[in-house]
């Protein structure tokens, strides 16, 4: 009888991708001057049980290739042959090269990737003895060098053809398209062609999704990840396809006619280069634009780039599909079971002879089950949260990449890698953590020369620090470099309107206008961002796991990002509020306060929404009758509560009714069982059976119409600047 | 048809003001009338907005009602050829 293996294979990638995190940590912690023979064995265990596992399994291509990196590994295992800095580096690559072969196993896609062979090849040789060149290592350690070597001098060659077609939702997310193509713009000569093929007319548009896919060409001599890095926050929100000019020029030599004629019959299609000198307006002011259809046919859209590697296949994008639980976990949840089973039959068995006498029983089991009930619910909970290592760790082999490329030292330090979070929250966090760790390592932390000028330690340091506090999980990014330079960021703000001149801002206030959107131009400053993708879609990104992000900057010093965040998506810890004959749920941590009795502490401005005067701040109100058009009990507003809320990084106060029980409430989308509802986060069932709107702040601020200004109380009378 | 509206965009044209932006547009759309959109303050802009006038002058031309530009900023014009809708919006 024979056994059917494939039911098998995502055990085996798992463990793959698990030995081959292994390897790549060991290699990182490996000091090629000072080998310690047990990470040696370490990394030989692991790329043994690849190539055992695959070799099995049938996938011949990474048993052969792990084949030579095993034997290369045992050599240095058995003190035959010395390992350098360069050796670490190719198996680090080698690392990379077996993780895509099994992406692309793990996805059914036929193996293909070239680099395999010529690593394959480079082994071989070391193996022989016919030691390669420098430059050959340094060529297969190095693709961007070899890129560089292997494409031909004319300039014209040189780029990158991309397909992007973002999902309908990203511009709601914070991602514009044009922003990302500003930044390519950047890079080199850009050519856009955009398929409008999908755009529906005015009056079915939803005007915040996105109908648009394009085609680009990008002129100029840039490694690949320079493109992707532009895209690094859609890429799994879009189809995206990344490959080199000259590659899909020969392809589409190849495939123009044929491609052309699909492309135009999917609709119309525009096109347009992007020059240097800006086109020259006066020819274009007041002429007619539509009307007459245009003469000039539609450009063929060029050839789509044929899909190699798909970018979403990256590491640090794998996502988990399934979840190892320790077995304490396991027998947790029996126990827990055996109990609720337990009561259960206790509880039958009073219902079959019941009488008034047994009113104390019956009592004490509902208690009983309402423990039970609670402790199931905390040991099913503990069953998705995961040590948040599981995201740290794609942080050294990004640190020791990045800080080799631009020339500085750099030492990570990761502490609470055991700190635990939702498998949903960690998959979600990752993005921005990379996006703060790459921030700080390119801005914050200065070049060595310019760390020993300024008196500090050659070395500078990252620090990953996790920790739970108050039910929430504390993340924060620490670097000892050169702190936000708050002069410029305080111009930039001015120059973008954010700021009005002669406003007094506090270092907290200065240094939170980088999450402003109006540092997300093209043109923001270097000492925080340069990527196209500002601090504002960092910060929207933990907004939505009901987080915050917060910045502790010191010139010269360094700075310590904060983000919070909570343990769960799946529960929320909310406040009950009543308006008119509606309950709706306030997320707990979004609360800052509740104020009953505010006579006195109400002011209009004209032409703007009422302010409630708070201490030294203003804070714009938000009557949630007038947003939702219901009834509330309240004829006046004194006759409410006001309970202060921050979201999207500002406080509004909330006119409710009353304020009722605090509970856990499990969030179900609304988006999924119903629709988009601006405003409400989600739905939950109460305990009496009837449902329950989660109120989503930033949406409650966005539909009240709340202007982001500062509002800052004048110390003398009542009046109030905005 | 020979009432023109004029159509002044405002200094931000972010994703936040396209909602507000598309009723009006389709307003103009409903009216059928010729309209000039004065993008002359225009400082800032979105591609959510700028998706709404290719989808606002694709209807418009389907009906045969003339739309023109005034003095387009250069951020808009900057902007229309990044994304490459150049030719759709006739900029």
């Amino acid at each position: 009888m024979s056994i059917d293996l494939s039911q098998f294979h995502q055990v085996f990638f798992e463990e793959s991708y698990e030995g081959l995190d292994a390897m790549e940590s060991a290699l990182l912690n490996l000091q090629p001057d000072n080998v310690d023979s047990e990470t040696i064995n370490e990394i030989f265990r692991a790329a043994h049980s690849i190539k055992g596992g695959s070799g099995t399994f049938g996938f011949t291509d990474v048993a052969s290739f792990t084949h030579v990196v095993e034997t290369l590994l045992d050599e240095i295992r058995s003190e035959t042959r010395t390992i350098t800095s360069e050796t670490v580096d190719l198996f680090l690559r080698s690392v990379d090269c077996i993780r895509r072969m099994i992406q692309q196993h793990d996805a059914g896609e036929p193996c293909d990737i070239p680099e395999a062979s010529e690593l394959k090849a480079l082994f071989e040789a070391i193996l022989s003895g016919d030691e390669p060149s420098e430059t050959d290592v340094i060529a297969a350690v190095d693709p961007e060098a070899k890129a560089a070597e292997v494409q031909p001098e004319n300039a014209s060659q040189k780029g990158w053809r991309i397909y992007f077609k973002p999902e309908i939702d990203v511009l709601r997310t914070g991602n514009d398209p044009l922003r990302m193509f500003r930044e390519l713009e950047s890079l080199g000569s850009l050519s856009v062609t955009a398929d409008v093929s999908e755009l529906p007319l005015i009056s079915s548009i939803d005007p915040e999704a996105c109908y648009l896919a394009w085609s680009l060409e990008l002129s100029a001599d840039v490694p690949k990840s320079a493109v992707e890095e532009v895209f690094e926050w859609v890429v799994d929100e879009s189809d995206l396809t990344i490959t080199p000019l000259s590659e899909s020029n020969l392809s589409s030599a190849e495939n123009t006619a044929s491609d052309a004629v699909s492309e135009n019959a999917s609709g119309p299609v525009v096109d347009s280069v992007i020059d240097a000198e800006p086109d020259n307006n006066e020819e274009q002011q007041n002429s007619p634009i539509a009307g007459p259809a245009p003469t000039e046919s539609p450009k063929p859209v060029a050839a789509k780039p044929t899909a190699t590697v798909s970018d979403k296949k990256d590491k640090s994008k794998v996502e988990v599909s399934s979840i190892r639980v320790g077995i304490d976990k396991v027998d947790d949840l029996i126990n827990m079971v055996g109990e609720l089973v337990i009561t259960q039959s206790m509880l039958g068995e009073l219902g079959l002879d019941f009488t008034i006498e047994s009113l104390p029983r019956l009592l004490e089991g509902i208690e009983q089950l309402s423990q039970n009930t609670r402790e199931l619910q905390e040991s099913v909970m503990r069953i998705r949260m995961l040590p948040i290592s599981f995201t740290f760790s794609r942080f050294p082999r990004l640190v020791h990449d990045l800080s080799r490329t631009m020339g500085k030292k750099i030492e990570l330090k990761l502490l609470g890698e055991q700190t635990e979070l939702d498998k949903t929250v960690m998959e979600r966090i990752g993005d921005p953590l990379v996006h703060l760790v790459r921030n700080s390592l390119d801005h914050g932390i200065e070049t060595p020369e310019q760390r020993i000028n300024a008196g500090k330690p050659e070395t500078g340091t990252i620090t990953l620090n996790a920790f739970h506090q108050s039910g929430n999980i504390v993340i924060q990014i620490i670097d000892d470099g050169a702190g936000l330079n708050k002069p410029r960021i305080l111009e930039k703000a001015q120059q973008n309107g954010l700021v009005a001149e002669g406003d007094m801002l506090s270092d907290d206030q200065i240094h939170d206008l980088i999450f402003r959107p109006g540092f997300s131009t093209a043109d923001q400053i270097s000492d925080i961002s340069g990527r196209g993708v500002g601090m504002d879609v960092v910060r929207r990104n933990i907004n939505e796991l009901n987080g915050s992000v917060e910045v502790e900057s010191s010139e010269g010093e360094g700075s310590v990002f904060t983000i919070r965040l909570p343990l769960t998506l799946a529960i929320l810890d909310g406040q009950l509020i009543r308006v008119g004959k509606h309950i709706y749920i306030l997320p707990l941590i979004s609360i800052v306060e509740s104020i009953q009795s505010f006579q006195g502490m109400l002011h209009r401005v004209v032409g703007g929404c009422d302010l409630l005067r708070l201490r030294d701040e203003y804070v714009p109100i938000i009557q949630l009758s007038s947003i939702f058009n219901i009834a509330s009990d309240a004829k006046d507003m004194d006759d409410g509560l006001l309970v202060v809320v921050e979201g999207d990084n500002m406080k509004v106060a909330i006119l409710i009714d009353d304020l009722e029980a605090q509970q856990q409430v499990v969030i179900k989308s609304l988006e999924e069982n119903y629709k988009k509802v601006d405003g409400v986060s989600g739905a939950t069932i109460l305990g009496d059976g009837t449902v329950s709107l989660i109120l989503d702040i930033a949406g409650l601020i966005k539909l009240a119409g709340v202007q982001r200004y500062e509002y800052k109380a004048v110390s003398s009378g009542d009046d109030c600047a905005a | 048809m020979s009432d023109t509206t004029e159509l002044v965009l405002e200094s931000n044209c972010g994703i936040a003001q396209a909602e507000a932006l598309s009723t009006q547009l389709e307003e103009i759309f409903q009216k059928s009338a010729e309209v000039t959109i004065d993008g002359s303050a225009v400082m800032r802009i979105d591609t959510a907005v700028l998706q709404l006038f290719g989808s606002f002058f694709t209807a418009m031309e389907q009906t045969g009602v003339s739309v023109s530009w005034k003095e387009p900023s250069d951020v808009l014009c900057q902007s229309v050829s990044t994304l490459g809708l150049k030719e759709l919006l006739r900029l």
